[in-house]
């Protein structure tokens, strides 16, 4: 079977699991309670609650529901939030929040790859030496560190006595820009502080898988080969090196994938950005299922788009992978 | 002999691996000549320090491994030699084949791509040239064209020593160490290879390091034979000549393991086990598995004996040699 045929059915399988794992939130919402119960005050009358029902379609048998929800779900319509009464979840999602979430964990993320992967195959190169021991120590240390704490040093630090950042937000606020490029300038500025705590947040981990198979990668039998043929170090390093001991780093990072929607609760609650984690936060605070719900769907989605796009990757790299 | 006639001169090199609690001596005190056009194999059992003394000569010993004394290639001392240098020196003057392990080559990567690779670390020039070298060099060996694409993976044992072979003579290299390179290999595949070796050596006009824990493939492809024991070379002769009168009794004893078509002479293992390298030995190191050994052979390191030519490091060479004792002499 070639690469074309598994690419197909692994697209097929893609949109089955989707298909579950949406299912399953559906069913799970709906075993949190009713959730009227938690919007019904004693200072509302007693037949609103009967009126709030009908309004959520609540009293429909759970089948039907079921049914509704997917045909409101293929026409954009993911319900109401609860918290922003009456708008749309996708609205309170997009563009904003979802944007901001994207730029933030994307470049974090990206960041965090570009140091931690090559210093993980040069540590790895060198298994043993200063430099592979203070970077592991570093990483199990920045592993340990609570991710509310870190954000909270980077922003005193760097933000209150340095005074190179600002303190929060995504913009300046109450100030009106001449172009979009002043804009883009100040949301950039903003967005260092927490991309720097995303980015050591995300380092440790993939410093020390990277580290841990390129260790065993550079050792086997064709680097020396490519050693005695008086091939250069950093060929040997980051041709042969990376493109042997990335793949393990592949999976997990299919997985991180899911922070790049879902956000990062803590990083942008403290760097008060306005995104999907800070937004996850409010509604679990608040209970809004709708808002939760919807998150749940955008994670699913991403999780298994990338694990597609790392299986592919995983055969286009080793061609030992057999499709079948 | 002229000076001019030797390409690889080894002088009193001793090759140390330090561990966190031991200091093993691979490499005792070896001293080596090699001419111009010549195959010499080394022979000797595993953990005997011939393939460290291979890897010491093309400089690819692991960090942990000290060196001292010369390695002399047409007169230069390669041992000394900055980091840069001896990179230049690797692959264009001396390259080497490994055993066919099954991972040789970089398992993500097309063969014919390695290999180009591998020539455009030492030249500058167009890739396409580099890429015509590689094909050219695949038909020399036996290999069909179009094995360029393959990946490893995709080929028989066989074809991948090829590929390895190939690999070493990119850049026509003057010396070729081959480190047990049949090993792993159908019979009648190993034959197939000890040719090869035999006829691109030819062609190339390389000489040769061959080596091998088979006495037999040995004598196959080798002018002279140098049989390492216990990290000292203990005997050095002509293939034929040592072959056919062994000096040292430790040669006696290889000789007496190969199997023959004569069902009257029994097929003897040598009986016991080399010594614990990381320990200070006294005597002869195969003192404690001859048969002719004497209370000196275990006091004192006998020294290398010259006999018609022939060395060995043995009290009783010359005995051996004018039969004294025999060499035919089996057990009681």
């Amino acid at each position: 079977m070639g690469l074309a045929t598994y690419a197909a059915r692994r697209a097929v399988t893609s949109v089955i699991l989707f298909f579950v794992s949406v299912s399953i939130a559906f069913f799970i919402f709906r075993l949190l309670g009713n959730p009227v119960a938690i919007m019904v005050g004693p200072g509302l009358p007693p037949g609103a609650a009967q009126v709030l029902t009908a309004e959520f379609g609540l009293n429909k048998p759970l089948w039907l529901q079921f049914v509704l929800f997917w045909r409101n779900f293929f026409h954009g319509n993911l319900g109401d939030s609860f918290v922003y009464t009456g708008t749309p979840v996708l609205q309170v999602i997009f563009p904003t929040r979802f944007i901001n979430t994207v730029v933030l964990m994307g470049s974090g993320m990206l960041l965090s790859y570009l140091v931690s992967i090559p210093l993980g195959l040069l540590a790895g190169r060198r298994y043993g030496s200063m430099l592979d021991r203070g970077f592991s120590g570093l990483s199990v240390v920045l592993i340990s560190l609570p991710a509310f704490w870190l954000a909270l040093i980077i922003l005193l630090v760097l933000g209150f006595y340095l005074g190179w950042i600002p303190l929060g937000g995504t913009v300046t606020l109450n100030r009106t820009f001449s172009s979009w490029w002043s804009y883009a300038a100040n949301y950039m500025h903003h967005l260092i502080g927490p991309m720097i705590s995303i980015a050591v947040f995300f380092f440790g981990s993939n410093f020390l898988i990277t580290r841990a198979s390129s260790a065993n990668v550079l050792r086997e039998n064709f680097i020396r080969t490519f050693e005695a043929a008086g091939v250069g170090e950093g060929t040997i390093v980051f041709r042969h090196g990376l493109r042997n001991a990335i793949l393990p780093e592949l999976s997990f990072m299919a997985v991180q994938m899911s922070f790049l929607v879902a956000g990062a609760i803590f990083t942008e609650s403290v760097f008060s950005w306005d995104g999907m984690g800070s937004l996850i936060y409010l509604a679990v605070q608040n209970s809004d299922y709708p808002v939760l719900q919807a998150t749940f769907i955008f994670i699913a989605i991403v999780v298994i788009a990338s694990n597609y796009i790392a299986d592919i990757l995983y055969g286009l790299i080793d061609p030992r992978v057999r499709y079948d | 002999m002229s000076e001019g006639d030797v390409l690889l001169e080894v002088r009193d090199l001793c090759v140390v691996y330090e561990s966190l609690d031991a200091r093993i001596r691979a490499v005792d005190h070896v001293d080596l000549t090699l001419r111009r056009g010549e195959t010499l194999a080394l022979v000797g059992e595993s953990g005997c320090g011939k393939s460290t003394l291979g890897n010491a000569i093309i400089g690819i010993l692991p960090a942990n491994a000290e060196v001292s004394g010369e390695i002399l290639f047409e007169g230069v001392n390669i041992v000394s030699l900055p980091r840069k240098r001896m990179r230049r020196i690797r692959w264009e003057k001396i390259a080497m084949v490994f055993q066919n392990a099954q991972n040789s080559l970089d398992p993500t990567l097309r063969v014919g791509d390695q290999l180009v690779e591998v020539i455009l670390a030492h030249r500058s020039i167009p890739r396409v040239e580099a890429q015509r070298r590689v094909k050219e060099l695949f038909s020399l060996v036996g290999l069909p064209p179009d094995y360029y694409r393959s990946y490893p993976h995709e080929l028989s044992g066989g074809s991948r020593q090829r590929v390895i072979i190939a690999m070493a003579l990119l850049l026509n290299p003057q010396l070729l160490i081959a480190d047990e390179p049949t090993t792993g290999l159908d019979v009648s595949v190993q034959l197939q290879i000890l040719n090869l070796l035999k006829d691109i050596k030819q062609r190339f006009q390389m000489s040769m390091i061959f080596i091998t824990h088979d006495i037999a493939v040995a004598n196959y492809v080798s002018d002279r034979m140098a049989v390492m024991y216990a990290g000292q070379i203990v005997e050095a002769a002509p293939s034929q000549a040592l072959l056919a009168k062994p000096l040292h009794p430790y040669t006696i004893a290889l000789t007496e393991s190969l199997l023959t078509l004569d069902r009257r002479v029994k097929k003897q293992p040598i009986a016991g086990f080399p010594p614990d390298l990381s320990k200070t030995i006294t005597g002869c190191r195969f003192a404690e598995r001859c048969r002719f050994a004497v209370d000196e052979c275990r006091r004192e390191e006998p020294p290398m004996v010259d006999v018609d030519g022939r060395v060995s490091k043995c009290f009783f060479a010359e005995q051996i040699s004018n039969k004294v004792v025999g060499y035919d002499y089996r057990g009681d």
